[in-house]
């Protein structure tokens, strides 16, 4: 479990009302995730740049494109539709049905 | 759990493929590794894809720079369970390559898409994201 530290900072008025629709006991793990989310950011920028790599908004945001199609093409259920029928397969295969590999 | 220990889910696998484009600097894979960042989630990696992708990385530099995308705070470094020895059998007959098993095993686990350079060793009917001819 993750050791813990009470911080008393000051925010903007927008921040703290922000902060405190979270709701009780919320406001922590809000802005745990804003912080380890932008650090995780700087972290990939950081090495991106001492790589020399140059990363463009226009190739994040086709990036991001490309993933988004794939992603509505596969909502949770086709997964476990995937999973199902590979159980199914295995099943069969151990109850000494089909014993042939799958084809690629 | 608190929810301070609670981690983003992982959207993006890379396979082989994409972790040796990235090393190369290939920015369609770190386009879509960075993208995912910043959409606050993470990406991951199975071991046995690292370890057979450094069976093949062997300038000291680009080992380095594996090893940092690694350590990232938004990489997983993904298991494959003994008790999924019946599924990777299955996906070891589709794809005929253990790492690309692996990947399609951390997939499935977590509703992942697999980002891949050679998305036809997968077979029909997997969550795909097929980087651009590099």
């Amino acid at each position: 479990m993750t050791t813990v530290k009470k911080l008393s900072i000051s925010v903007p008025q927008d921040v703290a009302e922000t902060l405190e629709q979270q709701g009780p006991g919320k406001a922590s793990a809000y802005v745990t995730g804003a912080v380890r989310a932008q650090r995780a950011w700087e972290q990939f920028r950081d090495e991106q740049a001492r790589r020399g790599v140059t990363l463009t908004s226009e190739g994040m945001a086709a990036a991001r494109a490309r993933r988004y199609a794939v992603q509505a093409e596969w909502p949770a259920e086709r997964f476990a539709a995937v999973r199902e029928r590979v159980r199914q397969h295995m099943e069969q295969e151990q109850a000494g049905g089909d014993q042939s590999a799958p084809a690629a | 759990m608190n929810p301070e220990d609670e981690l983003p889910p992982v959207t993006l696998v890379l396979d082989r493929s994409a972790l040796l484009a990235y090393v190369a600097a290939s920015i369609h894979a770190v386009e879509p590794v960075g993208e995912v960042i910043t959409d606050r989630q993470r990406f991951g990696v199975t071991a046995v894809t690292v370890a057979e992708a450094l069976k093949l990385v062997t300038e000291s530099k680009d080992r380095a720079d594996l090893h940092t995308l690694l350590a990232m705070d938004a990489c997983a470094v993904l298991p494959t369970w003994g008790e999924d020895w019946l599924g990777l059998s299955y996906w070891l007959g589709v794809t005929s390559r253990v790492d690309l098993a692996t990947t399609v095993l951390a997939s499935l686990e977590h509703g992942a898409q697999i980002l891949t350079g050679e998305g036809h060793r997968y077979g029909e009917g997997l969550a795909i994201n097929y980087m651009p001819n590099q």
